[in-house]
């Protein structure tokens, strides 16, 4: 092996050039008559190549605020206050509107959701497909009329349309044949990354399965990283390979989707993994007692400790943290913000209760 | 399917004409006033000759069919109509209505298309701007007038431009809607006569013009704020579309679709509006007729200028309804 073939399967192996994604410290904030809502806050994460991570969270936990960021979609009064987002190395931050513009679809693509309102409905879906393949093709480059008309339909093929669907509008279309056309168009220049913000939201769930399947084989032909967004547990044990949890603008737990579902770190996650219902438990469903903070003031320290069980030394969980919880020193939780910290590989995790352990 | 459509709404349209016309009989002789009576015993009174005046009224509503049961002359003025026949003035007799309204619609016409295409196009966009730039402060800053402007009745503008450009500052002319007094006018082929119009026409059509153009603009900024939470506008943007595309093929022409269904609805105020306008500047067209016709209670010319102002809002609505489906895809031929 020459030195240079050497130095070239080193780059290959390089764990930095398998991350399609990587995000550090992004803030993102709310300017507000009340003030600053801090609704994405120090958030970092990377995704590798052709990985599909989940990101769940509370309704206003920042989970959307920040899958838009990450386009730069955000609208004001949002802020991106600070951090870095690359995609394949490119400083999507640091773009101009014009870059950024180019970037959007052929890099980095969106799958909206709420199916039923994401096209426009005095088009038909030909013209809309078309017009994000248009706008990113300069003049010369721009395929002739039959070959792109062929690409429609490979593309609605694709996702399991049938081609004359280019030719109808819209209103003629079910909530599942619209989300298929949006992922046809999400699809269409072949992006690294794929952000589905509840892309199954307004479905049915034999139609969601429909799509997600559909979703992850296109994701696996192209090799796209994919973000999904979500509320749905089951959902993203599906699809995930890893899976974020956000808790009021943090992201509190990161970690392969089997670990977290098996062993989850975070006392929220916990929660959130007990909350669901077991098909062979009948009996009272449990819930995270109390509410999110507002973010306008949140909670001194740790933002979950006034829901925390272990904080709050909950009975229910006594048993299994004795032992941690008797070397925590809870006054942290009220004081100091938790940093994520890696305390096993892969395993990130914002809570005082493992800091000493790591 | 399509021809289904047509027959459908060509019925609405007939109907509606055969409601306005019913209404338009009727109203003027809820007014229980005798026009023909009331002038002839003026006329009398003034000659100082009180003879047989009685018979000559009779004469007269004879002459009308005034004398004959109401249910006739509502019959006999329904059978005209099919005709368009408007039937004879009362008081500028021997002329029939549709003289006096030839004479008079096309001032109406030019100066209510004009004004009304002019401040359509340029409102619209005004309005569309002014959502999609907002940082541009000279649309910003036009937003706080446009909202009173917009609620401002076009006669007292028009009074507002009268007094200033026509009396304080007197650069137009205020009065009419050409030079009077010129031998030969009006002269349509000749340039000094168009030059008139012009001059005379600017004042009627600027307090219209002025005021709709705030109405419309409001209207669409309304509805691009709408547009603009739309999901399929963020998709565009998702869609790393540029500005422009976004702005001109998602968010104005979506938004367009109310402002032209306003346009219809709002074409028979806009045409009563200009009424009192023509009777500001003394213009000749219908309103002017109209105001006049009303204050001698001549009931043959309300009837068929009402009348015609119906028929032009009916057929516009119509046409409108027609070309609507080719704008709006969700809007179908098959559906009535």
């Amino acid at each position: 092996m020459t030195t240079a073939e050497a130095t070239t399967a080193a780059v290959n192996v390089d764990i930095h050039s398998e991350n399609v994604l990587e995000v550090e410290n992004l803030k993102v904030y709310y300017d507000t008559d009340a003030g600053q809502v801090k609704a994405v806050d120090d958030v970092s994460f990377t995704l590798k190549r052709g990985e599909r991570m989940g990101l769940v969270g509370e309704s206003g936990s920042g989970k959307t605020t920040m899958a838009m960021a990450l386009m730069r979609l955000h609208k004001p009064p949002a802020i991106i206050a600070g951090g870095t987002v690359r995609l394949d190395g490119l400083s999507l931050l640091d773009l101009n509107e014009e870059e950024m513009r180019q970037t959007r679809l052929r890099d980095i693509a969106l799958v909206p959701q709420g199916a039923m309102n994401s096209l426009n409905p005095v088009y038909r879906v030909r013209d809309q497909i078309v017009d994000g393949i248009k706008h990113h093709t300069s003049g010369d480059e721009m395929p002739n009329k039959p070959v792109l008309s062929e690409r429609v339909v490979e593309l609605l093929n694709s996702v399991g349309l049938d081609g004359n669907v280019a030719d109808m509008y819209p209103h003629e279309l079910s909530g599942g044949m619209k989300q298929r056309v949006a992922l046809a168009i999400a699809t269409s220049l072949r992006p690294k990354m794929i952000l589905a913000d509840e892309p199954t939201s307004a479905l049915d769930v034999v139609v969601q399965r429909q799509i997600m399947l559909t979703l992850e084989q296109l994701q696996q032909e192209m090799q796209a990283s994919v973000l999904l967004v979500g509320h749905d547990m089951g959902l993203m044990a599906q699809f995930a390979d890893v899976l974020g949890v956000m808790y009021a603008g943090h992201l509190v737990e990161f970690a392969p989707i089997q670990e977290i579902f098996e062993d989850p770190k975070h006392p929220y996650t916990k929660k959130l993994i007990s909350s669901l219902p077991d098909i062979e438990v009948k009996g009272q469903f449990t819930g995270i007692e109390g509410l999110p903070p507002t973010l306008v003031v949140p909670p001194p320290g740790c933002r979950f400790h006034p829901r925390c069980p272990i904080y709050n030394d909950d009975e229910d969980f006594r048993g299994e943290f004795t032992d941690i919880r008797g070397q925590l020193d809870t006054s942290l939780c009220t004081t100091v913000d938790p940093h994520l910290n890696e305390i096993e590989p892969r395993r990130w995790v914002a809570c005082h209760m493992y800091e000493r352990s790591a | 399917m399509v021809l289904k459509y047509i027959v459908s709404r060509l019925a609405m349209f007939f109907i509606s004409i055969f409601v306005a016309s019913t209404v338009i009989f009727f109203l003027p002789r809820l007014t229980g006033q005798n026009p023909l009576e009331e002038k002839f015993y003026q006329e009398a009174q003034r000659g100082g000759y009180l003879e047989d005046v009685d018979e000559i009224v009779a004469a007269f509503e004879e002459q009308y069919g005034f004398d004959k049961p109401l249910y006739q002359q509502y019959f006999t003025f329904m059978v005209n109509l099919t005709r368009f026949d408007l039937g004879r003035s009362i008081f500028s007799w021997p002329k029939t209505v549709n003289q006096l309204l030839g004479e008079t619609i096309i001032w109406t016409l030019a100066l209510s298309l004009l004004t009304g295409v002019i401040a359509f196009v340029i409102g619209t966009i005004m309005g569309a701007l002014m959502e999609w730039k907002r940082n541009n402060s000279l649309l910003m800053v036009s937003f706080f007038p446009f909202m009173i402007w917009a609620a401002v009745p076009y006669f007292i503008f028009g009074l507002v431009l009268l007094t200033v450009f026509s009396f304080a500052w007197p650069v137009l002319p205020g009065y009419g809607g050409y030079q009077t007094g010129v031998v030969g006018w009006p002269n349509w082929s000749e340039l000094d006569f168009l030059v008139s119009v012009v001059k005379h026409g600017t004042l009627p059509a600027l307090s219209i013009i002025l005021v709709s153009l705030a109405g419309w603009a409001m209207g669409m900024r309304g509805m691009m704020v709408t547009t603009k939470g739309e999901d399929y506008m963020l998709l565009a943007e998702a869609k790393g579309l540029p500005g422009r595309v976004q702005f001109y093929r998602y968010a104005v022409r979506n938004s367009t679709l109310p402002q032209l269904t306003g346009l219809a609805l709002q074409l028979g105020l806009i045409v009563s509006g200009l009424l009192l306008v023509e009777v500001v500047f003394a213009y000749p067209g219908v309103g002017g007729m109209l105001y006049s016709a009303i204050r001698i209670s001549d009931h043959a010319i309300i009837q068929g200028t009402v009348f015609v102002l119906a028929f032009g809002t009916a057929l516009a609505t119509l046409i409108l309804d027609m070309i609507y489906p080719l704008i709006d895809p969700r809007i179908k031929y098959g559906a009535t």
